[in-house]
């Protein structure tokens, strides 16, 4: 997948002000890159990866994939788009609890219309990211690297060519966090892009570039 | 997806689990609503059926009886409240002969006791087979047999074609059984005018009933003797003119009065029509206040559970897949409510709605199990309905709300 970004600008108001989150930003991410994306707070960052996956609207610009406009499709093309060839794993504790841990991962496979056997393929994720004892554990059960790591069977439940992760190591320990980042690497050795918003400069180095949003625009690149 | 283990109805299920004592709450709510719909429309739908079986089966145009007794033959023929009480036969030619009576049959009322010498205190009604209009048509086949030894009961009477059942000291067979009408009749046990006479004739059991104060005259000879004559008026002329005909031509005389029978349904249809309208405003402002209530309280819940709705949006959900989970919730909180307040109605209004009825005093008549099936099914539809359509606003709001701002909110 090839995915663009073009002059994409998402603007809010506070008040009687209007502030831009994000502001004239472009990109492109090629297949299997893995980009750190950070910045402070309040940033941007959050508001971006949402554009990028569709879920966002933004005021100008374009998200392309594949050379295809992301907001040129329906919700039901923009939603099929999420599910089938983006994972995600949101900021914070950001599973269902009333689901066990296997059942939270093998939920996106069944918000779209797909054959397969999503136990299977999640009892085998399960086992690569070494929590196969905790198949039939809650959310509330589970420690903070846990739950990232169930997150992140989540994420890749439908097989995705893209991983978006938002703040994936912010709660956790160094040693977890650490864990977590290794996963990632492995993943993306396999050919699975990442683009990871963090605050965490020293884990972001790993990656093979690190962006800067500031004030919602992106104003460093690295590689 | 044919077993789709994560199916919004699944979940929906699943997130019902979540708030118990909430849910619960909203669940009741909606009961009480579909308890009194369904229990308001079940006693309305027999109510309905008791009063067209009531103009029907009263047949008479017009009731002559003797002054006093008007309310007295009412609550016989509506409610079955035994009595006796009896006018000179010989009024009958009388009222035969005024212009517009189109028919005429003479009935004799005698109550029962609740002693040994009966085997149940009940209404017994004489009638006239060769002039009957008002029995023989529920009864044709059985009427043409009657011996001197047979009656005919009420749906009511506990006895079977067949049964002995003895009254005054003589034993009658039991040689029919009427439909249920929903009335008085129900519980009256009917035999040929001449049965009667032969039972009232020098029988040992009667002097008691007849040393009643009220009771001016003798039964002797009883033949001499009806307690009302119903009549049917020609249809081109008004009742109401016919039975001020026969006051003017014979009441001073005989000390009579008349019941103009279309009265007696417009009385019962009155209180009928009152008793539905207050059932169905109180099941209307339940309604009202379930909605209400649902819907505040899904709206209230709904900021809170904006994260969790933006998360089915991350992992691939469409909007009308949220909404569908939503709907979901709401309609299985209400559809199960509505399920529980139709069986706390169903435990109410079948085992007591003699009671009901009788306290009401007013006629009913059983309706069938595809009513009932229908009613049910009217209940819960609507109280089914309520939820999705409580929720409406905010299945709207929560599948159109600002992503940006629940993300924030998140962080």
């Amino acid at each position: 997948m090839r995915l663009e970004i073009r002059h994409l600008t998402k603007r809010y108001r506070r008040g009687q002000t209007h502030f831009d989150a994000v502001y004239n930003v472009s990109f492109s991410l090629a297949e299997g890159a893995f980009v750190s994306l950070i910045g402070r707070s309040g940033s941007g960052k959050t508001t971006l990866l949402n554009m990028v996956i569709g879920l966002l609207g933004p005021d100008s610009g374009e998200v392309l994939v594949d050379g295809i406009n992301l907001f040129s499709l329906d919700d039901r093309q923009r939603s099929d788009f999420r599910n089938a060839r983006v994972g995600y794993i949101p900021q914070g504790r950001s599973l269902l609890g009333n689901l066990t841990a296997l059942g939270n991962a093998r939920l996106p496979f069944h918000l779209q219309r797909r054959s397969g056997d999503s136990l299977q393929k999640a009892r085998e994720l399960f086992v690569q990211l070494g929590i196969s004892h905790l198949e039939n554990s809650y959310p509330a059960e589970l420690s903070g690297g846990e739950l990232r790591r169930v997150a992140l069977a989540r994420a890749l439940i439908n097989s995705p060519e893209l991983i978006l992760a938002d703040e994936p190591t912010s709660d956790l320990d160094i040693g977890t966090a650490r864990e977590i980042w290794e996963l990632f690497a492995r993943l993306n050795a396999q050919g699975v892009a990442f683009l990871m918003a963090t605050h965490d400069v020293e884990l972001s180095r790993r990656g093979n570039a690190i962006w800067e949003l500031h004030s919602g625009q992106l104003t460093q690149e690295t590689k | 997806m044919a077993d789709n283990p994560f199916a919004p109805y699944r979940l929906a299920l699943l997130n019902l689990r979540r708030k118990p004592y909430r849910n619960l709450g909203l669940a009741i709510l909606v009961g009480i609503f579909s308890a009194v719909l369904f229990g308001g429309s079940i006693l309305n739908s027999q109510l309905s059926k008791g009063l067209e079986s009531l103009s029907e089966r009263l047949g008479a145009d017009v009731l002559i009886v003797p002054y006093g007794y008007e309310r007295v033959v009412t609550a016989t023929l509506l409610r079955g409240e035994p009595s006796t009480y009896y006018m000179r036969k010989e009024v009958l030619d009388r009222i035969r002969a005024v212009p517009g009576v189109a028919a005429s049959t003479p009935q004799f009322f005698l109550a029962s006791f609740s002693d040994s010498c009966c085997s149940e205190h009940v209404q017994i009604i004489g009638f006239d087979p060769e002039s009957d209009f008002l029995i023989r048509p529920w009864v044709q086949d059985a009427t043409a047999r009657l011996d001197g030894s047979e009656i005919v009961v009420g749906s009511k009477i506990l006895a079977a074609v067949g049964d002995k059942l003895f009254f005054f000291g003589k034993t009658y067979r039991v040689a029919a059984k009427i439909a249920p009408t929903g009335m008085g009749l129900d519980t009256s046990v009917f035999m040929p005018l001449d049965t009667l006479y032969a039972l009232i004739r020098g029988n040992p059991y009667l002097p008691k009933l007849l040393e009643n104060p009220q009771f001016l005259q003798k039964l002797d000879p009883p033949e001499e003797y009806i307690s009302t004559v119903a009549v049917k008026v020609s249809p081109e002329v008004s009742p109401k003119s016919i039975g001020n005909a026969i006051m003017r031509a014979c009441a001073a005389e005989y000390n009579l009065d008349q019941v103009v029978t279309e009265n007696i349904v417009a009385e019962t249809s009155r209180r009928l029509h009152g008793l539905s309208a207050s059932l169905y405003w109180l099941a209307g402002g339940i309604w009202l206040l379930a909605i209400l209530v649902i819907s505040l309280v899904f709206s209230v819940s709904a900021s809170e559970r904006k994260h969790e709705m933006n998360l089915y949006l991350l992992l691939g959900a469409e909007r009308s897949w949220v909404a569908k989970l939503l709907r979901w919730e709401a309609f299985f909180l209400c559809a199960g409510g509505a399920m529980a307040g139709i069986l706390a109605a169903s435990c109410i209004v079948f085992p007591f709605s003699t009671l009901i009825f009788d306290s009401l005093q007013l006629p009913r008549l059983g309706i069938t199990g595809g009513s009932i099936a229908g009613h049910a099914l009217l209940a819960l539809t609507i109280s089914g309905l309520s939820g999705p359509l409580a929720c409406a606003n905010t299945v709207w709001s929560l599948t159109r709300f600002d992503v940006y701002s629940s993300l924030r909110e998140a962080e």
